[in-house]
């Protein structure tokens, strides 16, 4: 996979840049604002995508897109900016071919994520339920940012896509609090989950008034391919640390046994 | 248009006063030889109408709108003061016994009702703490005017009315005296009323004095309508004037929110914060890459929402909570001790002022200790409450008596203006030493109100 990046910025600033993407498959090529240099590389070349500064002196940007577009009809095109950009800005083809945004100073996470989703399309969830609870959007560890959002999300996935009420998750999660201080922390624990996979791009959850669900699409999950029949790594333990998994560790030795 | 109001204003009075003259003139039936007398009297009240009509017209111009609304109810209570008896006189015979019976009294209430609508507004434009002084001073010109009246006409109700009225003048007088500095200085429309006051009176006396000398029918009629048309065209200058002032105060009022959010966005952007986390940053690269890369990119989210707020005013009520979480992130790393925010969202689908919620939380994190406390937390709670969204901020820190502390931060200060500029309300904070403090902003879940000031 090529990756053309283009700034008037020197190249001796790119170090970062050179570093994260060095870091994954991709081959990546930097360029300054020439515009007859870049097009003419892109048409020998089979790039996937574009990293543009919006604004150069020689060209902007979105000039540029343009004309990469009628180049390459394939191209998937990235923004970068010191201010702030928005899908909205733009119109048309460009739009259409733009897979994200990038500001400066650089977000590491946020330039993996985008490399992998030009390099794989839209991103998928791994989950690890096995073991201690995880998720993975490709090799990159989703970061919650409460353990109880995790611990709901764990659950909504055990769930297995039933339906998860907001009485359920609160017997479950916080089973010796009060009513009122468990609904405000099972709000919490939602609001925090919501924020993260929104984060990671991948809104699997449909929230309800005081109820989930879970849309199982964009999800790989070792637990559900182990109760499918697929291959699946169990080594007798489910969700670790989790007090509510010692009923799904009955069920599943139960299968285990037949 | 303004010019236009104060031209027509002079003209109807030059002709109101020859007409009036005029009038006097021609309806000479039985008191001939007191014609001198009310003709000195027209001119008299003429050129009294004239000052305080010129003047009233110049007040018009820095009315404020509570006043506005009183003086006018007052002008057209008035109104009907005068043309209530006239009519009554006009349709029936003089002397039945209708005009005799009803006469007075529509006197009496229309000018009770003037009197209050008045007094309304002395009560609520000015606040006043009435001196003892004032009552003294009204009760003296009411027993005096009552016994002039009493002795020199007996005219049975007509006569308290006409007590009452010059009660309230005495009144106003006093006031005007008393506040003539500040009144001319601030607010004209002081000076408007009592130009009513005066003229009515006069004219009143005038006519009254006249009957009295059985002076002729249509001299009488003549000086009521002077001030009636003197009244409606009042209420066209100050219809006209109102016009322009709208536009007028729509511009200011967009130019005091520019200000205001100037002084916001100054303050949001703190040097000593933005020092003290590169600061903060610099040891972070030193333990991993990874932790400084972090730190860099909340550091940016932060002064990135700053900078873009300069062409924002409003903001979805989840971007602002994004952004406090950035605070509250780039707060941690700073301090160590970490702080528990915790979000009670039950309804997230609005708009608030953008940095509005910020300084809340920016002071809960100064002043109340909650990350030094083992169950310390912060709490952002959304409540849907009928038509109204129901906004807290809440810490169970340290709290503080909020009358012993000074006014508090200029950043609250600052979002409880643009809260109430752009949305009508007041956050109100509640707090005691050793309570925590308590937030609480109450939204109309609509449009904001004032946004239609805000291009």
């Amino acid at each position: 996979m090529k990756i053309i990046i283009v700034d008037d910025e020197m190249v001796a600033h790119h170090t970062f840049l050179s570093d994260v993407i060095g870091k994954t498959d991709a081959e990546y090529r930097f360029f300054k604002d020439d515009e007859k240099e870049i097009l003419d590389y892109v048409q020998k070349n089979s790039v996937s995508a574009a990293f543009l500064d919006i604004s150069m002196p020689h060209i902007s940007g979105f000039e540029l897109a343009e004309k990469l577009i009628a180049v390459n009809g394939e191209i998937k095109l990235v923004f970068v900016t010191g201010l702030s950009a928005k899908l909205s800005d733009l119109e048309g083809e460009v739009r259409a071919h733009t897979v994200g945004f990038l500001y400066k100073p650089y977000d590491a996470e946020k330039l993996r994520s985008l490399i992998a989703v030009i390099e794989r399309g839209a991103p998928r969830l791994t989950v690890r339920m096995f073991g201690s609870f995880d998720c993975f959007v490709g090799e990159n560890p989703v970061r919650f940012s409460s353990n109880k959002s995790k611990e709901l999300f764990a659950l909504l996935l055990a769930y297995n896509g039933k339906s998860l009420s907001m009485a359920d998750t609160i017997s479950q999660l916080w089973p010796d609090l009060d009513i009122d201080k468990s609904k405000i922390l099972y709000r919490d624990a939602v609001w925090r989950l919501r924020k993260t996979l929104r984060q990671i791009g991948i809104e699997c959850v449909e929230f309800a008034r005081a109820c989930l669900f879970l849309k199982k699409d964009d999800i790989q999950c070792d637990y559900w391919d182990y109760l499918r029949g697929l291959p699946a790594e169990y080594n007798g333990e489910f969700c670790k640390s989790y007090d509510w998994s010692i009923e799904y560790l009955a069920a599943l030795d139960r299968i285990d046994r037949r | 248009m303004r010019i236009f109001a104060s031209v027509f204003d002079c003209l109807f009075l030059l002709a109101g006063s020859i007409a009036a003259v005029a009038f006097g003139a021609a309806g000479t039936g039985v008191g001939e030889r007191f014609l001198w007398a009310s003709e000195v009297l027209a001119i008299a009240e003429m050129c009294f109408f004239g000052l305080f009509v010129v003047i009233e017209t110049i007040s018009m111009f820095k009315i404020s709108d509570s006043t506005y609304h009183t003086v006018l109810i007052a002008v057209f209570l008035l109104c009907f003061h005068f043309t209530g008896y006239d009519f009554l006189r006009i349709i029936f015979d003089e002397g039945s016994i209708l005009v005799r019976t009803l006469g007075p009294v529509f006197h009496f209430a229309f000018f009770c009702l003037t009197a209050i609508a008045l007094l309304f507004f002395w009560d609520h434009t000015f606040a006043l703490k009435i001196p003892r002084a004032l009552f003294l001073y009204a009760v003296l010109s009411a027993l005096v005017a009552l016994a002039l009246y009493a002795i020199l006409f007996s005219y049975g109700l007509q006569t308290i009315a006409f007590a009452l009225f010059l009660l309230l003048l005495g009144v106003g007088v006093f006031l005007v005296l008393r506040r003539m500095d500040s009144a001319l200085r601030c607010d004209k429309t002081f000076i408007v009323s009592e130009a009513f006051l005066y003229a009515l009176a006069g004219s009143q006396l005038t006519s009254e004095i006249c009957r009295a000398l059985h002076y002729s029918e249509s001299g009488v009629l003549c000086f009521h309508a002077i001030p009636i048309i003197l009244v409606f065209l009042s209420i066209y200058a100050a219809f006209a004037m109102r016009t322009d002032r709208e536009a007028l105060k729509a511009s200011e009022y967009k130019l005091q929110y520019e200000r205001i959010k100037a002084r916001a966005l100054k303050e949001q952007i703190k040097p000593h914060f933005i020092f003290n986390t590169l600061a903060a940053i610099q040891s972070l690269y030193r333990i991993g890459t990874k932790e400084g890369d972090r730190a860099v990119t909340l550091l940016s989210g932060h002064l990135r929402t700053n900078i873009e707020a300069a062409d924002t005013d409003f903001i979805p009520f989840e971007k602002e909570l994004d952004n406090v979480q950035v605070l509250v992130d780039l707060e941690n790393m700073r301090l160590g001790n970490a702080f528990n925010i915790i979000y009670d969202i039950d309804y997230a689908d609005f708009e608030v002022p953008i940095l509005s919620l910020q300084p809340y939380i920016e002071n809960a994190i100064k002043y109340s200790r909650v990350n030094e406390k083992e169950d310390g937390y912060i709490l952002i709670s959304t409540r849907l409450e009928g038509d109204n969204i129901i906004l807290t901020v809440t810490d169970n820190g340290v709290g503080f008596d909020p009358a012993a502390v000074k006014p508090t931060s200029c950043g609250i200060r600052n979002s409880s203006e643009r809260f109430s500029m752009l949305m009508g309300v007041t956050p109100e904070i509640e707090s005691a030493p050793g309570k925590g403090t308590t937030v609480r902003i109450c939204l109309k879940n609509s449009t904001p109100p004032h946004s239609r000031y805000i291009e």
